[in-house]
């Protein structure tokens, strides 16, 4: 395995409502390698979506530790978090939300506009983007012109633009059919291989968590497997 | 780019952006137009600093006075001028007498349209004791001629008409016609011959007025020794300094107790006091209600939007945008709005107003014509642009309070 790149340790969360204390995860440890491509699964309310939110610094744990790198994101501020998110984590959508005002272009440059990158760094950076998710022919398209599949390769672009050091994905093909969802999923598995990206996907789907290479499966906020995928069969493999 | 997404996110909501812009524009235009009444009004009742007129009435404001009042402020010879001489900032020479006249074309008064109105005075002091001719280019010129026109030859007969005077009256430059003394009885309706000489600017505030020789009016007057000769309606005098003023006033109401001498803006508050409730109810009641209703406009408006687009700005959030610059995004949306609308609303009005008009026509004492001030130019663009602001600060502080994960759990 390689070095962790994420590191959750003894990670609590819990809200207040009312008078009433809601845990949402207990206690919960997990690694993820450099370039591994994780599939969160578990059932709604398990804890997924707020694990992965804690990792990418949208939410912070109520105790425990997030690092990312070097990084001990559950210590940052708002305003740090901000600047990390824009260099360090890229973020896939279940339903895109890429802004519809702009094109497929605008859109990926977007998170670039906060990185101090010149107008042609910007552009070459877009261009490669686009390259690697196939959509160099659509760059002047506005969403509503794109579809569902078009629509997520083009958030997968926004995601890898700034070379982030993960990329969190929420239910990426949640809202696709199965041809354009295999297509993304694809697209998904390249990116550990070719670019040696660490990808954590959140998913329902078993067939989505079969394409990852580690599958970790969470219940009522506490981790109950997790296991390597191995290729074509799906067969788990328990990690020790 | 935060430009073009400010441009993009106005035009994808097109005619929410157009509805609160023509809100704006409409208060913006009411205010202009307040505004103007209002700064003309305040204008003509504050105290110059230099140049000041002093303007001697008759005390019980019922009637005319003797022109002998006014020669004895103004001859030479007098004990009177001799004291005021001796105040630093009086100017000796620069006084003049008002007579408002009524005059008719038509002898039986039967025609409305054929009545004028006319102040008769020195010409040679018409220019610098008549404020509002400022814009009269070929003023030497016209008042030479009051005294001797050029097509009659006829002395003093002279008469110079604003141009809407000059429509009514259906006569031009050059004419040469008789005119009535307005009495009701007809044996004092004195027959005198004019000539119009020269026409009055169209942005003056004089456009229905017309102006004619004092000399020529006394003449009339002293051949059929006419009630009203030797009298005059009001007489002016000129001091370089409120302390002068003071002076003066003092010395010509102590040595004259039976005229009132004071500085012309004091005069127009006097005369303004009947408006006076009006006035401070359009200034503290309705401009600032305009204000508030601008506020309101635009915080509804961009409130709507900011709850609209909650997911977007969560989707900013995640990728690095920090609260300030979402709050700077929908301030800028909003002040871009105000500006634009601000502009409009001020810069339309002006031109509406000034060029197409010619003046707007809100009969205020002696203020038939009000004219948008230059400073509407900017005061427009800022009013747009400080109401933007001060509505779009609550949904520009809850843009930038979105809570990611509130917004992607409503969401999914």
């Amino acid at each position: 395995m390689n070095q962790p790149i994420v590191r959750c340790i003894q990670v609590v969360k819990y809200f207040q409502r009312g008078g009433e204390r809601i845990d949402v995860l207990h206690h919960l440890n997990l690694n993820v390698a450099e370039g591994e491509f994780v599939a969160l699964m578990g059932p709604s309310g398990s804890g997924k979506t707020t694990l992965l939110n804690m990792i990418a610094g949208l939410d912070t744990p109520s105790e425990g530790e997030i690092w990312v790198g070097d990084d001990l994101v559950s210590a940052l501020n708002e305003e740090e978090l901000s600047r990390w998110r824009t260099r360090s984590i890229g973020f896939v959508f279940q339903f895109y939300h890429l802004l519809p005002v702009l094109t497929a272009y605008e859109n990926v440059e977007m998170p670039l506009l906060l990185l101090p990158l010149s107008a042609s760094q910007r552009r070459k950076q877009v261009h490669t983007a686009m390259e690697l998710v196939g959509l160099t022919d659509r760059m002047s398209h506005r969403p509503g012109q794109l579809s569902g599949g078009q629509q997520q390769r083009v958030g997968i672009a926004r995601a890898l633009v700034t070379d982030p050091t993960l990329i969190v994905a929420d239910e990426p093909t949640g809202d696709l059919d199965s041809k354009s969802a295999d297509e993304i999923l694809t697209l998904m598995q390249e990116l550990p291989k070719s670019l040696g990206k660490t990808i954590i996907m959140v998913t329902h789907d078993p067939h989505a968590a079969e394409r990852a290479q580690r599958l970790v499966r969470l219940e009522k906020g506490k981790l109950v497997e997790d296991a390597y995928v191995t290729s074509r069969t799906g067969e788990l493999i328990s990690v020790s | 780019m935060l430009l073009k997404l400010i441009m993009k996110s106005l035009y994808r909501n097109k005619v929410r952006s157009i509805l609160t812009s023509l809100a704006i524009f409409v208060l913006v235009a009411t205010l202009t137009l307040v505004g103007t009444v209002l700064r003309f009004l305040e204008d003509s009742m504050a105290e110059k600093e230099r140049n000041i007129k002093l303007i001697i009435t008759e005390r019980s404001d019922q009637d005319s006075f003797s022109q002998r009042y006014m020669e004895d402020i103004t001859r030479p010879d007098t004990q009177l001028n001799a004291i005021l001489r001796k105040i630093p900032g009086f100017e000796p020479d620069l006084h003049a007498s008002w007579n408002f006249i009524l005059f008719s074309l038509d002898k039986e008064l039967k025609e409305k349209n054929s009545f004028f109105i006319t102040v008769a005075t020195q010409p040679d002091m018409m220019l610098q004791m008549t404020d509002g001719l400022e814009d009269f280019t070929q003023s030497a010129q016209a008042v030479a001629m009051m005294k001797r026109p050029p097509v009659s030859g006829q002395d003093n007969i002279g008469i110079i008409m604003g141009p809407e005077r000059l429509k009514k009256l259906k006569k031009k430059v050059g004419d040469v016609f008789e005119a009535y003394l307005l009495d009701p009885d007809p044996a004092q309706r004195l027959k005198f011959d004019f000539e119009i000489v020269a026409e009055l600017p169209a942005t003056s505030r004089w456009t229905s007025f017309c102006f004619m020789d004092y000399d020529y009016l006394n003449r009339k007057m002293q051949a059929v020794k006419h009630p009203m000769e030797g009298k005059i309606d009001l007489g002016w005098l000129m001091v370089q300094s409120q302390e002068a003023a003071t002076q003066v006033a003092h010395a010509v109401t102590s040595y004259l107790p039976q005229v009132k001498c004071e500085t012309l803006a004091s005069a127009m508050n006097r005369f303004l006091e009947p408006f006076k409730d009006l006035l401070f109810g359009i200034k503290f009641i309705l401009v600032p209600a305009i204000y508030f209703v601008m506020t309101l406009i635009v915080a509804n408006a961009i409130s709507i939007t900011v709850r609209e687009r909650r997911k977007e700005l969560a989707v900013l959030k995640v990728l690095g945008f920090r609260g300030n610059q979402l709050m700077l995004l929908v301030l800028g949306e909003g002040i871009l709005l105000g500006f634009l609308a601000g502009t409009l609303g001020s810069w339309v009005m002006y031109g509406l107003i000034n060029v197409l008009m010619e003046g707007i026509k809100i009969p205020i004492g002696f203020f038939p014509l009000f004219f948008v001030p230059r400073e509407a130019l900017w005061w427009g663009p800022v009013s747009g642009i400080i109401v933007t602001l001060v509505g779009c600060m609550l949904p520009a502080w809850n843009a930038q309070r979105v809570k990611v994960v509130d917004v992607f759990s409503r969401v999914a």
